[in-house]
């Protein structure tokens, strides 16, 4: 009934339709264009500046200090690999979880694949990228001093998850880059070839890591130890060449960190596994904000375990190594009578589940002085310099209470010292394990083990099998032998 | 430039909407001033003659019906009489005016005076001639909204709600054209019509006139080189659903769609041409609303109740999008499915498209239409279970066989702690129950020619059938509004509406509760009405009652379409919408859902997910007559953006359940999952050529250049493209002649493609995300982290399917019996998904193209059939049959990919493998099956030893519908077949029996029992391993048998009051009726339901309903 103003209308709808049409068509690419993610950071932006480029530094060690990986809880080297040793006396329902599977020796190709391979290359994808990333054009902008801090840090890191998954699985793939379509069809690589790459991680971190010093991301100087510094990296390459029998670079390395003004073995036996314990060479912060090191919320015991319980109590014959008047036995192993039972666990790690971060007072450590002293006197003695290969070992004997070793030939000392590695280091990330295999006594402990476990014993299982869906999703990968 | 424009646009819009609204409001009041006096008293000095219109309409209740054009020449108008007739009071009025005018009907029709003046070129020659008369149907039957327009013209009128109108027309010579949805269009001169004329519409039962929506446009059945089914309203309005493809389910040849539950906000999965993706990488159709792309499939949501999470059936939280759209409103859905019909979807026309057009309003007085139902919901089936005397025996036996003592404190079942005399049918007392259903709406619309409204409201309350709380509330509200300028050559449109539905159901399933309660449970209530514990021995189901669910979701429609018609043969268009839906679900879980003897924190979540999407879609259209040809030609752009955003916290450390639904009362604030946002953008450009030689040829070309933002800078845009060709042979002279009994023959055929891009925004950029961990963990040396988040893929392209079909339509003895048939074949390549790699790479997948090729290859057929056709009695069926078989036709690599023991090479995509079953064991008891090297064990290869393979597609589907009339009575009821393989009963006996404490089904009592013994189940026990050997069955090829079955989906049976008696209560029409939905089943098939063969979760629900329609 009204008229409308048509033609105006008309006229200028005609304009809208042209325009939106000429927009549409010239601007094309600008129309689909959504701008940068908000949620996440393009990769090329996060090495453009120190705080994002030390925020992927961080990233990477947060993911190696998530509970229940496998630094730190559940599915940690230090439960799996003594489960898998003589450590443990294990109680829980058959399962096939991957627990019960070390502890019975049962892993096959099949069987429950979720531990280790996926982190590691996952980490090691971090490692690679944050590498390329602090390598690549844009990362010239950092401050020189930071920049090669976190260079250092991500060398050290990536070294110490190669060295390890070396000694779980043998060769493995060497993943240097991040490009898929090369690393989806590589096979694996010598062992020994991982190794040079680890030494050569190592000695670029020695040399771009602060030295004595612990400095934090964001460039502070800090008491806390929970980055890799210079020793870090020795102690690494200590244990790296002490299993490469390389006892001369061993001894080097050993020293170069026991000679180092910032550590001493912590003279009361339970101060030794706090985060600020002045022996710890490199811890990993807890992320948690109830955990402190995850692996004691399973290995402490709280009541007599059952069946069903999953509960970790120290195997006899660890029990047995120990020698009478050891207060490592005292301090570091926990007892629990029941009834007429008494079940020994392990507690060096006293800090089962708090209610906040704050009241945190113990971190995952995964390098300490004693082990240094340790990796010392076995090449001293490897080399056949006795006397200071004693006094290394008197050293540790000294803080645990015991007298000077007893032990005069290479054969005695070596295996004395072979001994305490096995009490110092009991239920520490699956030194035992790795210490029988390279010293060649898996087999021959192991085949008594295995069988007080309710598994049997092969000289296969010595490395543990690679996933199936990884054989599966890159043909040129091949299973461990016997499995 | 462009802020500018868009600001004039939005003044503009604004502008429109007022002028539309006052219209609208103004022609309201003006209808409902109907007074019955017919004096009139007036006095007015130099008035414009319009404003003396609105005051005698105000005294008298008559309409004033003239075009802005009459009064162009009107002259102002002086006069004071008091109390005189109205006929004489106009005489007075338009004395001296260039006007005459007409007392019809209550109206007065103002038309120009015949003067043989000089042709004034300026003034159209309108309104010589005024007819007036009435159309009816072949019954009789007044047909309100007729559609009647002088053909050649743009001049149209319409028919009021009893059927009358008036016409005027320029000339004698003019022809009028009678159009209604569903009737033959008549054609007569003005010079055969006498005033009053009574026109007889003929029903139109080869509905190939009709009007048929397509992508950006109409056609008809008749003109289609497309394949599109269209189902209307009348078919909508006959089922009791707040959900509409409740409605596409049996009635669309070539669709599956399944329900994934009974729960009301069930989620569906739906195939238009069987899975043209890998399984699980989405694979819906696109979803068109009034031209503007709605964000269907499912929200993501917490609540494990509400159906499945993805389109083919993965996890179990989410809702279906589609439900918060009222079926009510709904005027037709168009499926689309060949290249032809799609393809101008470009880049999302892969799965097929639905477009959905609301109801518009139609010229006419106000028409309130009206309806109000009420009814029950329930579970059609129950399941026969152990008896409590088998299941003791069961429970003892098991002990027996592993030799395990029973335990005093745990098994209360068997220990003598419950009353072992006592049984209870729980099926009974948690899922066979009642729930209820009302739904109330109204609608209101009318019109002039110039202006059309529709205003419409709803309200939904629907109860769970089981023992839970709360409810689900619906309401809705739409308007649409139409508007034309005199001349027609200016048309707005707008369409809004605003969707709320909330949720308060508590998070409960109780079939699977249902299913397993030991018979021997005790009481639910104690005998003094509180929940029962048996001595904190007993966790009362019910105790489910105390979670908390709050879930509102709304949707917000809108849409303009402005088009301007410079000449009659070019539309120009601009339509533009937004949609916006959202979730806000809060879930809790307070400290009284466990039972007093054990404790729990309370703790609630809270789910946030938003969607939203706008296009703005630029369109000319240009069609002319050229001889005996006609050329469509439409060229059009579209810009889209979508964004969906979701987060999902939880807050612990409640001081109280009061706060639960406070998230800032919680001390502890933990992230459940991210916060994500994925934001969308589409450009296109499309086009399409329709030609049309003599009406018996057509052919017809579409593309679209279409434009992602998922993928990287050198592969956003892709060019899409289709060809479809019409041939109706009937025309052809030879069979003209000699084949008289064909009435009607079409063939025709497409080829094209289409493509998709359902993959997550930016997979192609290299990026860093924060670390996952949860909210509240301590950063790493105090630096919060940042980790990759994906490996990139800066070559991801489309996903392309490349559909062919032929199709072939008939009708016979005048579309007494009409058939159709089509031949597809669809073959998608590049599939997008996240293929699988080794992990060493750093991840175990990117997005890529698989380079492999799945084929859709299958064929529908049509068959209607008017059996009885006469004036008290008329039955019409309907068959439909779609086969479709899926198959991946090439997958190089396969056999050294990661998914080698996924696909097979000439199987369907989605193939299940299966172990083969060696039964039992006669000696051990425990199931074996054959391990690939032919070996027979308990413990095989989950990976390597499924050798069989398991087709569970459709076999082939579809449905009978029978519509009869009789007299005032409708009665029309549809049978939905499919003929399948499905996880059979042995399938659903997930845990060993006698195991635990777990009820279960009898085919149990054929179990083994001592060595020597030959069966199929298992022997009773409480071994651990028992739970290990229990997937050599239910992941076995026994585990899947015969799940077909033949559904009496829907009937709804209608009386419509005779005409003479509705008018009585005021009413043009008034019906009853009684609708049914699910409600028989005929099937072998064992399990709860085979439609979704699950355990888990209520199957598809019995509904009836009683209610009323009405129209004033």
């Amino acid at each position: 009934m009204k008229q409308y103003k048509n033609i105006q209308i008309a006229k200028f709808l005609t304009c809208v339709a042209c325009v939106v049409i000429a927009v549409g068509m010239a601007g094309c690419k600008k129309a689909i264009d959504v701008g940068a993610p908000t949620t996440s950071i393009n990769t090329a932006n996060v090495y453009s500046s120190d705080g994002t480029a030390e925020a992927a530094v961080s990233g990477l060690f947060t993911t190696l200090a998530a509970p229940s990986h496998m630094y730190n809880g559940q599915a940690s080297v230090s439960l799996q690999q003594g489960l898998a040793a003589d450590e443990f006396t294990y109680y829980a329902a058959p399962s096939p979880a991957p627990a019960t599977l070390f502890y019975t020796n049962t892993l096959t190709t099949q069987n429950n694949n979720n531990y280790y391979w996926p982190e590691i290359y996952s980490e090691i994808f971090s490692c690679n990228s944050i590498i390329q990333g602090l390598n690549s054009a844009v990362a010239s902008s950092l401050t020189a001093t930071i920049k090669s801090q976190l260079l250092g840090e991500v060398k050290f890191t990536r070294a110490f998850i190669y060295f390890n998954a070396v000694n779980l699985y043998g060769d493995v793939p060497l993943v240097l880059g991040t490009d898929p379509a090369i690393n989806s069809i590589l096979s694996r690589s010598p062992a020994a070839t991982v190794l040079q790459q680890v030494v050569q991680d190592l000695t670029d971190a020695q040399s771009a890591l602060p030295d004595n010093s612990y400095i934090s991301l964001a460039g502070i100087t800090s008491t806390s130890r929970i980055l890799p510094n210079k020793q870090a990296a020795s102690a690494l390459l200590a244990r790296v060449y002490l299993y490469s029998k390389d006892w001369k670079n061993a001894e080097a390395q050993a020293s170069n960190v026991i000679g180092s003004s910032s550590y001493v073995l912590e003279p009361v036996l339970t101060n030794v596994f706090l985060k600020t314990s002045r022996e710890t060479i490199w811890e990993i912060q807890s992320i948690s904000t109830s955990l402190g090191n995850a692996d004691a919320n399973s290995l402490l015991m709280i009541a007599a375990p059952t069946t069903v319980a999953n509960d970790f109590a120290l195997s006899n014959s660890l029990l047995n190594a120990f020698e009478s008047g050891d207060n490592r036995f005292i301090s570091w192993v926990g007892k629990l009578q029941s009834g007429t039972t008494t079940y020994y666990y392990a507690a060096k790690y006293k800090q089962n589940i708090v209610a906040s971060a704050q009241l945190i007072t113990e971190y995952p450590i995964m390098f300490r002085l004693a082990e240094q002293y340790l990796i010392r006197a076995e090449a001293r003695a490897q080399q056949n310099n006795l006397s200071n290969a004693q006094s290394d070992l008197n050293v540790i004997r000294t803080r645990a209470g015991l007298g000077n070793t007893t032990a005069a030939t290479q054969t005695d000392l070596l295996n004395a010292i072979y001994r305490e590695r096995r009490i110092e280091l009991f239920t520490e990330f699956g030194h035992r394990w790795f210490d029988l295999k390279r010293t060649g006594q898996l087999d021959t402990v192991m085949s008594v083990a295995a069988p007080l476990k309710g598994g049997t014993w092969s000289s296969y299982k010595a490395l543990i099998p690679l996933p199936l869906t990884e054989i599966q999703a890159d043909s040129h990968l091949t299973q461990n032998p016997g499995y | 430039m462009a802020g500018v424009l868009t600001h004039r646009l939005c003044r503009k819009i604004l502008l429109i909407m007022k002028l539309t609204t006052l219209v609208l409001i103004t022609l309201i009041m003006h209808v409902s001033a109907s007074s019955l006096a017919q004096k009139v008293t007036l006095v007015e000095k130099d008035a414009p003659l319009e404003d003396v219109f609105d005051e005698i309409s105000n005294q008298t209740g008559y309409d004033f019906l003239f075009t802005g054009s009459n009064l162009k020449f009107a002259k102002p108008v002086t006069i004071n009489v008091t109390h005189e007739e109205l006929n004489d009071v106009l005489k007075k009025i338009f004395a001296g005016q260039p006007l005459d005018f007409l007392i019809q009907n209550k109206s007065v029709v103002i038309k120009d005076r015949i003067t043989p003046v000089l042709e004034d070129k300026t003034r159209p020659a309108f309104a010589t001639v005024a007819i007036i008369g009435k159309v009816t149907d072949e019954h009789g039957n007044p047909l309100p909204g007729v559609t009647i327009k002088q053909k050649n013209t743009s001049l149209a009128f319409s028919t009021n709600a009893k059927g009358e109108f008036t016409a005027l027309v320029a000339t004698q010579s003019a022809i009028l054209q009678f159009s209604f949805i569903g009737y033959i269009t008549q054609e007569i001169p003005v010079t055969q019509l006498k005033s009053p004329a009574v026109i007889v519409l003929k029903e139109d039962i080869s509905k190939l006139d009709e009007v048929q929506i397509i992508a950006y446009g109409i056609t008809t059945k008749r003109a289609n080189t497309g394949d599109v089914t269209t189902v209307d309203s009348n078919t909508i309005q006959k089922y009791p659903t707040n959900n509409v493809l409740d409605v596409l389910q049996g009635t669309v040849p070539g669709m599956a769609v399944y329900k994934n539950t009974g729960n009301v906000t069930s989620t569906y999965k739906v195939q238009i041409r069987g899975m043209n993706g890998l399984p699980g990488d989405g694979g819906s159709p696109l979803y068109v609303v009034d031209g503007v792309p709605f964000i269907g499939g499912s929200v993501e949501s917490l609540n494990n109740t509400s159906g499945a999470k993805s389109a083919n059936g993965v996890g179990n939280q989410a809702y279906d999008a589609l439900s918060l759209i009222n079926p009510d409103d709904i005027e037709s859905i168009s499926v689309l499915k060949d290249a032809d019909a799609t393809a101008i979807y470009g880049s999302r026309g892969a799965d097929g498209v639905i477009l959905i057009t609301t109801k518009k309003g139609k010229v006419g007085t106000a028409t309130i239409d009206a309806s109000v139902y009420t009814g029950v919901t329930h579970v059609a089936k129950e399941v026969p279970l152990l008896n409590l005397q088998q299941y003791l025996q069961m429970r003892k036996e098991a002990h027996a066989n592993d030799n395990t003592p029973i335990n005093s404190i745990t098994d209360v079942d068997i220990n003598g702690v419950w009353d072992t005399t006592r049984s209870t049918d729980w099926q009974k007392q948690l899922i066979g129950g009642y729930g209820h259903n009302t739904k109330a709406q109204v609608g209101i619309s009318g019109g002039t020619d110039l202006v059309q409204y529709r205003v419409s409201g709803s309200y939904n309350y629907v109860t769970s059938l089981e023992a839970i709380t709360g409810n689900d509330q619906t309401a809705n509200f739409n308007i649409s509004l139409t508007s034309t300028t005199s001349n027609h050559k200016f048309t707005a449109s707008f369409t809004g509406g605003y969707f709320y539905d909330l949720n308060t159901m508590s998070q409960t399933d109780y079939t699977y509760t249902a299913r397993t309660l030991p018979p021997d449970a005790p009481a639910l209530y104690t005998s003094t009405g509180a929940l029962n514990f048996q001595n904190n021995t007993f966790a009362n189901p019910l105790l489910a009652q105390n979670y908390i669910n709050s879930s509102p979701r709304t949707n917000l429609t809108s849409n303009l379409v402005l088009s301007y018609r410079p000449i009659s043969d070019l539309e120009i268009k601009l339509s533009a919408g937004y949609n916006k839906q959202n979730l806000n679900e809060f879930l809790g879980s307070p400290s009284t859902i466990t039972p007093p003897y054990s404790l729990s924190a309370p703790i609630s979540t809270f789910t946030y997910d938003n969607s939203y999407a706008w296009s703005i879609e630029p369109q000319i259209d240009y069609n002319k007559q050229i001889g005996k040809g006609k050329l469509l030609v439409t060229v059009g752009a579209s810009l889209q953006d979508e964004t969906s955003s979701s987060e999902a916290l939880s807050a612990s450390g409640y001081s109280t359940d009061l706060l639960l639904s406070s998230i800032t009362a919680g001390t502890a604030i933990n992230m459940v999952f991210p916060y994500t946002v994925s934001p969308n953008k589409f450009a296109a450009t499309f086009g399409r050529i329709n030609y049309n030689w003599a009406n018996k040829y057509y052919i017809d070309l579409t593309g679209r250049d279409d434009g992602s933002s998922n993928f990287g800078q050198n592969r956003q845009y892709h060019l899409f493209a289709a060809a479809g060709a019409g041939w109706i042979f009937s025309e052809e002279d030879l069979i003209k002649n000699n084949l008289s009994f064909l009435s009607f023959g079409k063939l025709r055929g497409s080829y094209g493609t289409t493509g998709r891009d359902d993959i997550a925004p930016y997979s192609y950029l290299s990026t860093y995300n924060t670390v996952s961990s949860q909210v509240g963990s301590v950063p790493y040396g105090g630096v919060s982290g940042l980790v990759p988040s994906r490996l990139p893929n800066p070559d991801l392209s489309w996903e392309t399917t490349t559909k062919a079909e032929l199709g072939l339509e008939l009708q016979f003895l005048k579309g007494r019996i009409a058939f159709e048939t089509n031949f597809y074949r669809n073959r998608t390549t590049g599939l997008l998904t996240g293929a699988t790699l080794p992990v060493i790479t750093g991840f175990n997948s990117i997005n890529e193209n698989l380079p492999a090729t799945i084929q859709n290859e299958g064929f529908d057929a049509t068959l209607t059939t008017a059996n009885i056709r006469n004036k008290d009695f008329s039955w019409s069926t309907t068959i439909i049959f779609t086969h479709d078989q899926n198959k991946l036709l090439k997958f190089p690599g396969l056999a050294t990919s990661p998914y080698a023991n996924t696909y097979v090479i000439g199987q369907p995509i989605n193939i299940v493998k299966a172990y083969k079953f060696d039964g039992v064991n006669p000696q051990t008891g425990n199931y074996q099956v054959i391990a690939a090297n032919g070996s027979v064990t308990s413990l095989p290869n989950s990976i390597t030893d499924k050798t069989q393979l398991v087709n569970t597609n459709p076999v082939f589907y579809g449905s009978v519908q029978n519509n009869i009339t009789y007299k005032q009575f409708s009665l029309s009821f549809l049978f939905r077949y499919v003929k399948q393989t499905g996880l059979n009963e042995y399938g659903n006996l997930v845990t060993p029996s006698g195991y635990s404490a777990t009820n279960t089904l009898p085919i149990v009592l054929n179990r083994w029992q001592k060595p020597g013994d030959v069966t199929n189940i298992e022997r009773y026990g409480t071994n651990f391993f028992l739970i290990l050997y229990q997937a050599d069955l239910t992941q076995s090829n026994f585990a899947y048998s015969n799940a077909s079955y033949i559904r009496l989906q829907n009937l709804s049976l209608s009386y419509a009051l005779p005409t003479l008696v509705s008018q009585k209560f005021g009413m043009h029409n008034l019906q009853v009726f009684i609708q049914g939905d699910n409600l028989l089943t005929i099937t072998g098939y064992k399990g709860l339901d085979p439609e979704t063969q699950s355990i888990f979760s209520l199957p598809p629900l019995r509904i009836i309903t009683a209610g009323l329609r009405l129209t004033i």
